[in-house]
């Protein structure tokens, strides 16, 4: 067993690895009674085409998600849910771009919770029934996606922004999609990528990290696994330019809302990890556009703007910042977003003030067994392994720094997406 | 954990003191009877406050504050409960202990008591620059409702039943209540707020909590006791005939809603045994009747919500679903109700139920803002606490809750129609 002393954070990460090859990655706090099981499969969304030995495979939009659901089936008559219920396991699932997450909440029974994740997970039941039976579920969960207008935007302004990465589609797939997926396609993604080796587990909260280490080599032990096939996720090629520099749609919004997605190459930032890229960023764009910064103050005083707030995410070797705001004025916020974007600035006092609060926010994380449990999945997934060292990076970082990113930022390529409301829609 | 109260003349602390949390939280609430044609005018107030104050009259000048002070959060937000409308002020702080400055705490709690007692207000009027900035973004809010099928469905619900009972009653008002908001009657409101809400501070942390409620009898300046006794149950009446309403809307999927009164639930049932009822019914995720049937059977739905509103005397059911499944799941969702009428779940489905929720009793305690609020209920409802509901739910029989079930009554059936017919 490693323990990985967080540097500043009076925290310890245990991570042990099995036989099996699955990493677990364990957090303990015994002033609390629960424990959060998390099992990730770096398997999302986006990887729909695949290579195993020379063969290469494409599979329907919506698959790891659809397998997220029907992994739940045990038999024809249980579902894990069944199981948990039994033992006081609150249980659930998840799925994103890029990974599958099964985890269960417990506060007794803590090893047999564990123990039934790991079977559930790594016992696969598929039939033609259940594939059957969870189409209608999930289409209409689709559906709900489609009448919520918030996810439209979202998926809309990514799918303007790039023009053929996978981040382009939705997570659950459109009813259509959904309704094409076969057992074999399950079966298919479920024995590709559903291996320890590209597994992760990790447990936070009150636990014995030696005793769940063992009780996991244990159960692992008595499970027979293939030769992992190793898959190899075959990426689009993304071309530098957004698809448009300018669309304009109408959906089921009440007021416009405007977004702009600045598309930028990762090659353009090579000198930054993708943490000290991400960081940074959201240290700029919080100061020229967030909450405190006069620009933001002005256009919600004059009434231009009713929100404004940035973000930024890194899709394979593209890196995205995306500026959002709810306006009746777009032409007036294009010039003045424009302008603002030619002219990012920084000072000491700001700077100072968001990394003492971005500290805060880190210390406080580690009183929150998901929000430590998300902390352990987002350095494994995006920064391939436990960042030990996050408080002295914050504290290490100069306004140098930001000037030197300022440099970099190329708002040439940029999309600006604007959702209008339908006619009968709008305000009345 | 150690539980005391601090008797302030005009308010009392509540506090509790644990070292469980590395962040502490504190929650004024001002409470008052519900007032339909006031509802609204809280709500702008409650965003009037977490807007600006007198010391930092721009959104922006707060924010920077509450940065200065390692990012503490502080807002105002108002709730109906029951017959009450609760003004809540929340604050969120880290631990004094990971902060060098022994000065710290004083800080945090001046911050929030000029939020609540120095509002950005010359002559009777508040600002109106701050003013227009939150009526417009309350318009918006209003408007913007019917994005939420949802919310929107449950609204409609409320008023197909045709009860003019707090239960109906719109927490942001609407866009006639907000037009009649002026700066100088908002004053009026927080004079009023200030003068004839009864206060209560609930605080949780590690704090030297003697020292801590001395500040805040120092910041807080609150002049009048207020002796009022508050129900909190609405009194929504049973009706004789079955209420069938529905709505067009341009939305994919359809939006059932069906309300059902409560008859009569005596303290246990309405504390304790309703709770496993509905549990077994429809709240208690994939293994319930309702989700068993109508999702796992019959795969008309993705989610169901099956909610307990305890003050109003009713269970609201809602899904969404393709239109032309929405007669099936509603002969469904009653079909269900008979069973659990007729005793159609085993002692097995009972026992595991009643485990799941100690379990869920017992996370909640990994949460200060969950301990918070049963200890908030604990006062204002005299709620058992969390140890004694652990007893109370262990003792629950199959017959308790077939007698709930029997309660049971259906009132309305509202469909916001999906275009997908």
């Amino acid at each position: 067993m490693e323990e990985l002393k967080l540097k500043g954070l009076n925290e310890t990460i245990y991570v042990y690895e099995t036989k099996t090859g699955l990493k677990i990655y364990m957090w303990v706090n015994e002033k609390i009674s629960s424990m959060y099981a998390t099992l990730s499969v770096k398997y999302g969304s986006v990887h729909t085409k695949f290579k195993i030995g020379k063969k290469t495979y494409e599979v329907p939009n919506g698959l790891a998600h659809f397998l997220e659901h029907v992994k739940f089936n045990i038999d024809e008559e249980t579902t894990a849910h069944d199981k948990f219920y039994k033992i006081g396991g609150d249980s659930n699932a998840f799925t994103t771009f890029d990974y599958t997450s099964y985890l269960v909440f417990a506060t007794k029974n803590k090893k047999e919770n564990l123990e039934e994740l790991l079977d559930f997970v790594y016992t696969p039941y598929f039939t033609k029934k259940n594939i059957a039976k969870e189409k209608g579920i999930i289409v209409e969960e689709a559906n709900m996606g489609i009448d919520d207008p918030y996810s439209t935007v979202f998926f809309h302004t990514l799918k303007n922004t790039l023009q053929k990465s996978k981040y382009r589609n939705t997570i659950t797939g459109t009813p259509e999609e959904v309704e094409s997926i076969t057992l074999d396609d399950v079966k298919l993604a479920y024995d590709a990528f559903y291996h320890p080796k590209n597994m992760f587990l990790t447990i936070t909260g009150n636990f014995n990290p030696y005793e769940m280490a063992s009780v996991v080599e244990e159960n692992l032990s008595k499970k027979e696994f293939k030769e992992y096939l190793n898959p190899v996720v075959i990426k689009e090629n993304e071309p530098r330019k957004v698809i448009k520099k300018y669309t304009e749609e109408e959906i089921n919004l009440t007021y416009p809302q405007v977004k702009f997605t600045i598309k930028m190459d990762m090659n353009r930032f090579k000198d930054y990890s993708k943490l000290e890229l991400k960081i940074l960023t959201n240290f700029l764009f919080n100061i020229n556009f967030g909450a405190t910064s006069d620009f933001r103050e002005e256009l919600i005083e004059k009434g231009i703007v009713q929100s404004l707030s940035a973000t930024n995410d890194i899709y394979d070797d593209t890196f995205i910042i995306t500026i959002t705001s709810t306006t009746n004025f777009k032409e007036e916020l294009i010039k003045r977003v424009n302008n603002k974007l030619n002219n990012l600035s920084v000072n000491e006092i700001d700077f100072k003030r968001k990394k003492n609060a971005a500290i805060a926010t880190l210390i406080l994380d580690y009183e929150d067994i998901e929000n430590v449990s998300y902390r352990l999945q987002d350095d494994i997934l995006n920064n391939g392994k436990i960042v030990t060292n996050l408080k002295e990076i914050l504290e290490e970082e100069t306004i140098d720094d930001l000037e030197n990113l300022i440099k970099l930022i190329d708002t040439d390529n940029m999309a600006i997406n604007v959702f209008m409301p339908k006619e009968n829609q709008k305000e009345q | 954990m150690k539980y005391k109260t601090y008797n302030c003349n005009s308010f009392n602390v509540h506090t509790i003191k644990t070292d469980r949390f590395k962040t502490s939280h504190v929650e004024v609430i001002f409470r008052d009877i519900a007032n339909k044609e006031e509802m609204g005018a809280y709500s702008f107030l409650a965003d009037m406050l977490s807007q600006s104050s007198k010391t930092y009259p721009r959104k922006k000048d707060l924010i920077t504050r509450f940065e200065e002070l390692y990012k503490i959060i502080v807002y105002a937000t108002t709730l109906r409960v029951g017959n009450i409308l609760d003004f809540h002020v929340s604050l969120d702080f880290i631990n004094p202990d990971y902060i060098n400055d022994k000065n710290y705490i004083e800080e945090v709690i001046k911050t929030l008591f000029d939020i609540i007692e120095n509002p950005n207000v010359t002559n009777d009027e508040f600002d109106l620059k701050t003013f227009n900035i939150v009526k417009e973004r309350l318009k918006r809010e209003i408007n913007s409702l019917k994005e939420n099928p949802m919310k929107q469905s449950i609204n409609e619900a409320f008023k197909a039943m045709n009860t003019d009972t707090p239960t109906s009653y719109e927490l942001l008002g609407n866009l006639e209540s907000l037009e009649k908001i002026t700066p100088s009657s908002l004053y009026k409101t927080y004079k009023n707020l200030r003068k004839n809400f009864k206060v209560d501070i609930f605080l949780i942390g590690n704090l030297e909590m003697d020292d801590t409620v001395s500040l805040i009898k120092k910041y807080f300046k609150n002049r009048y006791i207020i002796e009022n006794k508050l129900d909190l149950m609405v009194d929504n009446k049973e009706i004789k005939r079955l209420v069938v309403k529905s709505m067009a809307s341009d939305n994919v999927q359809a939006n059932l809603v069906m309300i059902f009164n409560l008859k009569n639930l005596t303290e246990i049932e309405k504390n304790i045994t309703f709770n496993v009822f509905n549990y077994l019914y429809g709240s208690g995720g994939l293994t319930s009747k309702l989700y068993q049937s109508i999702r796992e059977k019959n795969s008309l739905c993705y989610q169901i919500s099956s909610m307990y509103l305890k003050y109003d005397k009713l269970l609201l059911v809602h899904i969404s679903l393709e239109q032309v499944n929405v007669k099936k799941a509603t002969s469904l969702v009653k079909k269900e109700l008979k069973n659990m009428q007729a005793g159609n779940f085993t002692e097995d489905e009972l026992k595991d139920a009643i485990n799941n929720m100690i379990v869920s009793l017992d996370m909640a305690q990994d949460n200060n803002v969950s301990l918070i609020n049963n200890y908030v209920f604990h006062v204002f409802d005299n709620l058992p606490m969390p140890e004694e509901r652990v007893e109370m739910f262990k003792n629950i029989k199959k017959d308790d809750v077939i007698n709930v079930a029997k309660k049971v009554k259906l009132n309305t059936v509202f469909t916001l129609e999906g275009r997908n017919k």
